[in-house]
């Protein structure tokens, strides 16, 4: 009843919006700023870069938003944007970024990444920049795919429909990037033990 | 590596919380959407003259039709200067020798 009631609100804030009220706009982003930073903090470490991510992701909505037509909640219509935008970003970022080594890495990932102890637990912000280092070698697309379905926890229908491609090409994209994954984590492991 | 521990690395992963964002925020998004409306407003000399172009030019047309049309008629309807200068001149200048 209560959620029904706040997605009326919603529906009546876009509809003055539309019919221009642009500062109520601000409403919307409070609202869902959560959401859009959980979404973008996944494809870039560096928090100003994040806002600018952000950022453009509301302009696009606010462009967009004669499109959006009530038959999905805001938020998914909203999460999409976002999508696109962190994709765009890793496209951009792969096409610029030199190869990231293990000087990359804190001393604490490296670590982990090379003891031979399977029990040993892994720190949120260690696990992240191991698996950034990993994932470079994932296309962008790739990337997305598998941070969606591993760290997000969407399904494969959920993920289709937010990077707007075919089931059958998401689930092979996660195939891919799971192999791919692997095989990147254990040339690191090997090369750390090698040093 | 094998799979628990890649497992283990999106548990971990999972945990990171994400960064809030300023109270600011959504103030510096309208500014921004302001000022790219603001932008998309104004117009440069070149879209101006672009906007002007096809009035300019009929207007163009227009005038140097009706220059044409003016010529053919009175050099059709009146004699020409030359054929008046002749004249008086054959009038006034020769009859007086």
């Amino acid at each position: 009843m209560l959620e029904k009631k706040a997605v009326n609100d919603e529906a009546a804030l876009l509809a003055r919006i539309r019919n221009g009220a642009p500062d109520d706009f601000s409403q919307i982003i409070q609202q869902h700023q959560p959401l859009v930073f959980s979404i973008l903090h996944r494809y870039e470490r560096d928090s100003h870069l994040v806002e600018d991510m952000a950022q453009e992701t509301f302009v696009k909505a606010w462009k967009a938003l004669a499109q959006f037509d009530g038959r999905a909640p805001f938020s998914h219509w909203l999460s999409r944007i976002a999508v696109h935008v962190a994709l765009d970003h890793l496209r951009k970022r792969k096409r610029v970024q030199n190869e990231i080594g293990f000087d990359d890495l804190g001393e604490e990932a490296l670590d982990w990444l090379h003891s031979e102890n399977d029990g040993k637990e892994v720190q949120a912000s260690q696990a992240r920049e191991i698996l950034d280092l990993a994932m470079q070698k994932l296309s962008p697309e790739e990337r997305m795919v598998l941070t969606l379905q591993e760290i997000e926890g969407k399904s494969l229908d959920e993920i289709s429909k937010l990077m707007g491609c075919s089931g059958v090409a998401t689930r092979v994209r996660a195939f891919r990037a799971r192999g791919k994954l692997k095989k990147a984590l254990l040339a690191m492991e090997k090369s750390g033990k090698s040093r | 590596m094998k799979d628990p521990r890649i497992e283990k690395l999106f548990a971990a992963a999972r945990q990171e919380a994400p960064p809030e964002g300023p109270a600011v925020f959504p103030q510096r998004v309208i500014s921004a959407i302001r000022r790219d409306a603001a932008a998309r407003h104004e117009s440069s000399i070149l879209d101006q003259l672009s906007v002007l172009f096809p009035p300019i030019a009929w207007a163009s047309i227009i005038m140097i039709g009706l220059c044409v049309g003016a010529e053919l008629y009175f050099s059709n309807t009146t004699a020409t200067t030359s054929a008046d200068v002749t004249k008086v001149a054959e009038e006034w200048l020769l009859a007086s020798s």
